[in-house]
């Protein structure tokens, strides 16, 4: 395999943005990582893009030939990829291997989504389509109550607190609020979490993303091509892939997702690292038990001591790993399909030394991206080429 | 009620849905009797439920632990305040669309 370089990135702000479709966003979001990329647009052998729910919620299909066409990349390869929430990271790995394995030295990765022009009950029904319909999401489960299932089973396995579960939320809200990228710019408190509605109980309006649009894109290029381009070229040092199981009842424990265990194993072989390497993690809270799950499963902290570690401050960004210094999904915002490249995009600002929340001596990076409760996920990692 | 399956592959037992074994794959196995019986591991009320059961919020959906061995996701009848990890649910009815809905025998 050949070593592979991120040359650019870009990414529309997220949160909800008026008059722009989801062509548009992932137009927007590929002229910016093309403009910082400094690669003439012919240069672009092969797109890949993520887009979870377009059809069901934006009535746009072909999603990857129509954006295409709309950059001026017409005659390329042009492929949608759909895992659901991980659909940014999958549309990643596929642009990754594209590039490691010869066949493109210049490939464009995006993703893309447009879910607040939808009621609610549209939005949680397209969503729930990530699960297994047949056998579990027919009992009206929704995601936000399959995590609040696995935070009830984490808190009387492992003596999670209710209050370690909602400090995820704090952390993750008072950091998005310092990154202009970010749907919600205002710190919680505690109490605010603790007090926010109901969603699916013990999980609480704070402790879930908002209902976001947004897009974000890579430009991946042939590592050795890579200098002569661009002054700070950020190197992919591995990125993983695996499946799960797609329901709760086909797992004898609920409180981790193999799926993220087996990706980040394939991502730290790939890259000769192991956890306690990582200085930053982009982690897939799209609540914020999924943080905590997310923290144990990629190996930061041992099973069961992600909720400690959130309280002793671990996880913040003088801690032993900074969690989402972005605002991670839960303040930065979730357009589902745009969140595996949106993880890219925050995790090469902090390896160039400009993110919004800087962590200090950035040198390993990684992104975890995670679609439906467990079903598939991706672990891409990241350093200095 | 409920039909089980043991799977010849792997040797699980599975809710029979007529098709392969869920965990192997596996096509071939026999029926296990399910009394319908079992324990409550987790559960959630939904309180913002999909749009086909939008009137219907809140309802409960728990993870239920057969006492044959499988687990199923099911509706949970009755009320939800004094749930258990550990309680002691049975099937009531199997709704066409919603599935197998339980209810704790405390609520009985």
């Amino acid at each position: 395999m050949r070593e592979v370089a991120i040359l650019g990135v870009g990414s529309t702000p997220f949160g909800k943005v008026e008059g722009r479709s989801v062509v548009d966003l992932a137009v927007s979001a590929c002229r910016e990582a093309l403009a910082e990329s400094r690669v003439p647009r012919e240069a672009i052998q092969a797109l890949y893009l993520g887009n979870f729910v377009g059809e069901r919620l934006a009535n746009q299909g072909a999603l990857a030939g129509v954006v295409a066409n709309r950059l001026g990349i017409t005659g390329v390869p042009a492929t949608k990829v759909e895992g659901a929430c991980a659909s940014g990271g999958i549309a990643f790995r596929h642009g990754f291997l594209g590039v490691a394995l010869g066949l493109y030295d210049f490939v464009l990765v995006a993703g893309t989504e447009k879910m607040t022009a939808s009621p609610t009950p549209e939005v949680t029904a397209a969503l729930a389509t990530a699960g297994d319909d047949e056998t579990e999401m027919r009992t009206g489960l929704t995601f936000p109550g399959a995590f609040a299932i696995v935070m009830r089973e984490h808190m009387a396995r492992y003596g999670t607190t209710r209050e370690q579960i909602a400090l995820v939320s704090v952390k993750n809200h008072r950091l998005g609020a310092a990154n202009p990228k970010a749907q919600f710019r205002k710190p919680v408190t505690l109490e605010d979490v603790l007090a926010s509605r109901l969603i699916a109980d013990p999980l609480r309006l704070f402790d879930c993303p908002p209902i976001s649009d947004g897009a974000a894109a890579v430009v991946l290029c042939a590592a050795d091509r890579a200098r002569a381009l661009h002054p700070a070229p950020v190197r992919v040092l591995g990125c993983g892939h695996a499946t799960g199981p797609a329901t709760l009842w086909e797992s004898a424990d609920i409180t981790g997702f193999p799926a993220t265990a087996r990706a980040a194993r394939e991502a730290y072989t790939m890259a000769g690292a192991s956890p306690g390497d990582i200085d930053v993690a982009e982690v897939h809270d799209c609540f914020t038990m999924a943080e905590i799950v997310a923290t144990e499963d990629l190996g930061f902290f041992a099973k069961g001591k992600g909720g400690p570690a959130v309280e002793e401050g671990a996880t913040s960004l003088d801690g032993k790993v900074a969690v989402n210094p972005s605002g991670g999904l839960i303040a930065k915002g979730h357009p589902v399909g745009a969140t595996g490249c949106a993880q890219i995009y925050e995790l090469v600002r902090q390896l160039r030394g400009e993110a919004a929340n800087q962590v200090r001596d950035v040198e390993l990076a990684l992104a975890h991206n995670l679609g439906g409760s467990g079903v598939v996920s991706t672990v891409t990692i990241l350093g200095r080429l | 009620m409920l039909a089980g399956r043991r799977c010849a592959e792997c040797g699980r037992v599975a809710i029979d849905r007529g098709k392969a074994c869920p965990f192997c794959g596996g096509e071939g196995g026999t029926e296990v009797a399910l009394s319908g019986r079992g324990a409550l591991v987790s559960w959630t009320v939904i309180r913002v439920a999909p749009a086909r059961y939008a009137d219907e919020a809140p309802y409960t959906v728990g993870l239920v632990e057969l006492e044959e061995g499988p687990r199923l996701t099911a509706r949970i009848a009755g009320d939800p305040e004094h749930l258990a990890a550990g309680d002691s649910v049975t099937l009531g009815s199997i709704d066409a669309a919603r599935g197998p809905i339980f209810r704790s025998t405390a609520d009985a």
